[in-house]
């Protein structure tokens, strides 16, 4: 079969290869990169430093293989590298104070939620889809990777302890708290709207 | 045929006392992300059919999954952020 390097090709060779391998794969890329720095100015340069990474290092890629995987890690460290540097957010946030801040988020807020229970249906649906989306941009940043990966990407577990670099076994780790800390943020407000109807018998 | 009503794990159903429910919510995740081996399932469904709790558990994991699949809106791409790559890579040796 054609294992020729990409260094053996010629710049229009590698270039037609490079666009029909890894070009198709901006969109995922994107929406990748823009929940991590959830940003779309520094999402915007993030996907554009990966792809020039890849194409620099495209002679290290098999062709054939899992061309997704390989452009989520290099953005992945893209993004470890470079960007987490560049913005002075600290790399990590302590667990017990994520654990924390759930526990202590009551339900002092419900009742406001609730008032709103009344919109337009796409309305809800919008307003879903914004509260989903800050439940999960409130997660650290290792949490909300894995979850964007599995449930959003639909990455196996051994391709996202690649694209990663950590065991499988942390993979399963972190989705089990990625998914209680959204359960936690979740539940109380999917049942103001109706959505948790197990608890709601009183009706 | 199992008999439901049976097992004793419905009984102490209220939490983390009973080690098969321990195993079972170990289990939540490659169960639903389907990275479990045949053997897993068959514990885990076999479980679930007679504990309530379990069963429970193993809705809202589901459910959670379904439901930030659906909900997390996608961003589209910048119309300009192809072509600019495009033309970055032609001018790259």
């Amino acid at each position: 079969m054609s294992d020729q390097r990409g260094s053996q090709l010629t710049k229009e060779e590698k270039d037609a290869r490079f666009e029909a391998e890894l070009l198709p794969i901006i969109d995922p890329l994107y929406n990748f990169a823009f929940r991590l720095t959830l940003d779309e100015d520094d999402a915007n340069d993030l996907v554009q430093e990966t792809y020039l990474k890849a194409y620099r290092f495209f002679e290290y890629f098999e062709q054939g293989t899992n061309a997704k995987a390989w452009l989520f890690r290099i953005l992945k460290n893209s993004f470890i590298n470079d960007f987490r540097k560049k913005s002075k957010q600290p790399a990590k946030v302590d667990y017990s104070e994520v654990e924390s801040y759930y526990n202590t988020e009551g339900n002092d807020n419900d009742a406001e939620i609730a008032s709103t229970s009344d919109m337009r249906s796409q309305s809800v649906q919008e307003l879903i889809g914004d509260e989903v989306a800050s439940a999960l941009n409130s997660l650290p940043v290792d949490f909300r990777t894995v979850i964007i990966l599995c449930d959003l990407e639909g990455f196996t577990y051994e391709e996202m302890a690649k694209i990663l670099d950590i065991p499988i076994g942390t993979v399963r780790s972190r989705l089990h708290r990625a998914r209680n800390f959204l359960k936690e943020k979740l539940e109380g407000y999917a049942k103001t709207m109706g959505y948790n109807n197990e608890e709601d018998n009183d009706e | 045929m199992k008999t439901i009503a049976t097992k004793p794990n419905q009984v102490s159903a209220n939490s983390g006392g009973n080690p098969d429910c321990e195993k079972i919510v170990s289990l939540l995740d490659i169960i639903i992300d389907g990275e479990a081996t045949e053997e897993d399932r068959t514990y885990f469904f076999s479980h679930v059919e007679t504990c309530q709790e379990c069963f429970a558990a193993h809705q809202k994991h589901e459910q959670l999954k379904r439901f930030l699949r659906e909900n997390i809106q996608r961003k589209v791409v910048p119309t300009n952020l192809l072509s600019s790559i495009q033309s970055v890579i032609k001018t790259t040796a």
